[in-house]
């Protein structure tokens, strides 16, 4: 399988809209820390879409990307 | 907006992220027994448990006599575990609160499941340190500060690395295969069922799917973990999170109540749990508890060890080890099959490492170093010195990890916090519960039967 992430720098986790701070998606996703951890390793380096309301990968690329000021 | 993420960085992750933590305090914890046990000692004295009591004078007069070590062994963890936590960019001064009142708790818990009348009480601690933390957390109103040092995960994984040094590499070897074997048929029924009811009932493909590896492959952490490979809604994940928190418990109860009702050797039940319970650290509670009534409840044959060894080698090597896999297959087919959602990018080999439960490895290499050194001694020896001197230290100590573990479930289990879960994806995890647990007993007790039995008896 070919690895096609596009431009890095267009990838999620350097949009402004994505937040994967560990401590934030314990906050957000009640009930992760009962049996999981924001800390993982299954959790990669996903995080949260605040513009497309998602969880995903940081490294998805979307139209509505904007860099990180 | 705060983003951990950075392609060039991968060897960041060594310090960031509490799986490679386990494996350091694991692996360092047993690299000092290792040392004091050639050197003709042993860490015993910090590895310090309580032990059988029959009166309450028995069990005062056993901690005032070694309150020295429990003091020296609360310092031990709360270095190593502290230093661990400013890594994870968690307040130490919290923590350090936080964990004193885990430990505090622990030690009476620990010293109940070793009154000789327990048993009969049911009394065992995985089930105590659990019903208390639920019953402190959803009736009293803890002050936030205090949830630093509530890290499940955190302990479980410490507790399975030590756990590791426990367990013979050739048992991994010679289970391993059967584990995966009947692990895989359950897993990939349970997560079909799921995901076609799901669908059936109208469900999003990516919640059906997210519902399906949660019951299928590791509970919470395989919810979040396909959540994030399909791009799922950000609702998705707590849904299935909650549905699965539900289940877990349920299944800590219930799976050793039903194995002792049917009088299920260890290693049998040990099996049939690691295949239908849906979280790891539920799982060894479980497992732990009914590995307690060998020996003390008639009619339950089998090593008290063996329930956990099969529930660990059906869950972490049956299950857990393959959520890369299932990540990068769901991430192929949600890009290329699935309604689009307006993201793009393609998951690639990578995606299986990235997502592997790295904390495997320090299970792995524990085993395989104890299991090396025990070869140099012959059987008499082994039960005389290496025992003694060091498996028993570093089961004690993985015990203690367990145990903050069993209560931190509680302390975080705050029903009222929990996700509306709906009922539709419910009823589509409930058909997956009902398929897994009917086929994960027919698994263990009639197919696989003879090589359960036979684990708990080594």
């Amino acid at each position: 399988m070919k690895v096609n992430y596009g431009v890095k720098t267009r990838q999620c986790a350097n949009c402004r809209f994505f937040n994967n701070n560990p401590a934030d998606l314990e906050r957000s996703m009640v009930g992760l820390r009962v049996f999981g951890s924001g800390h993982s390793s299954v959790v990669s380096d996903d995080g949260l879409c605040e513009k497309l309301e998602r969880y995903l990968s940081g490294r998805y690329v979307c139209g509505l990307h904007e860099i990180e000021a | 907006m705060s983003s951990t993420f950075s392609n060039s960085s991968q060897w960041g992750e060594l310090f960031k992220k509490e799986d490679w933590w386990s494996i350091w305090i694991g692996l360092g914890l047993l690299l000092c027994a290792i040392l004091f046990f050639f050197a003709g000692s042993s860490i015993g004295w910090i590895a310090v448990v309580p032990s059988k009591w029959h009166t309450l004078s028995d069990l005062w007069d056993q901690l005032v006599k070694n309150a020295p070590r429990y003091v020296g062994q609360f310092i031990l963890w709360t270095t190593i575990l502290g230093f661990a936590i400013r890594f994870l960019k968690i307040s130490f001064k919290e923590f350090l609160g936080s964990f004193l009142f885990i430990y505090l708790i622990s030690i009476i818990v620990f010293a109940l499941g070793q009154w000789d009348k327990a048993s009969y009480y049911n009394l065992e601690p995985p089930l105590v340190a659990l019903a208390l933390g639920l019953v402190i957390a959803n009736l009293i109103h803890l002050p936030k500060w205090l949830e630093s040092g509530f890290r499940v995960e955190f302990y479980i994984k410490i507790g399975i690395v030590l756990l590791g040094a426990t367990l013979p590499f050739t048992l991994i070897i010679w289970a391993g295969p059967v584990a995966i074997l009947q692990a895989s048929i359950v897993s990939l029924s349970t997560f079909f069922v799921i995901y076609f009811v799901g669908k059936r009932l109208g469900l999003d493909r990516r919640l059906a799917a997210v519902l399906g590896a949660g019951g299928a492959v590791c509970g919470v952490s395989g919810s979040i973990a396909i959540a994030g490979a399909v791009g799922a809604k950000k609702e998705h994940a707590p849904i299935s999170i909650s549905i699965v928190i539900f289940w877990a418990i349920v299944m800590i109860f219930a799976l050793p109540l039903i194995s002792k009702a049917l009088g299920l050797p260890t290693g049998v039940a040990g099996a049939w749990i690691g295949t239908s319970e849906f979280a790891d650290a539920a799982g060894f509670a479980a497992a732990q508890t009914y590995g307690a009534y060998a020996g003390q409840v008639s009619g339950i044959e089998g090593n008290p060890e063996a329930a956990v060894n099969a529930f660990t080698l059906m869950k972490i090597i049956g299950r857990d080890l393959w959520i890369g896999i299932w990540a990068l297959v769901l991430s192929v087919v949600a890009t290329t099959r699935w309604e689009e959602t307006g993201i793009t990018g393609q998951a690639n080999y990578g995606e299986i490492w990235r997502r592997f439960p790295k904390f495997v490895f320090g299970f792995l290499v524990a085993s395989l170093a104890v299991t090396a050194i025990s070869r140099g001694y012959n059987f008499a020896a082994y039960k005389s010195n290496v025992v003694p001197h060091l498996v028993d230290p570093i089961k004690n100590l993985r015990s203690w990890a367990f145990i903050f573990c069993f209560f931190s479930i509680g302390l975080t289990t705050r029903l009222s916090d929990f996700a509306k879960a709906g009922a539709k994806p419910f009823y589509a995890f409930t058909a997956g519960v009902v398929v897994n647990v009917i086929l994960g007993y027919f698994l263990s007790t009639q197919v696989f039967v003879d090589f359960w039995v036979k684990l708990g008896q080594q």
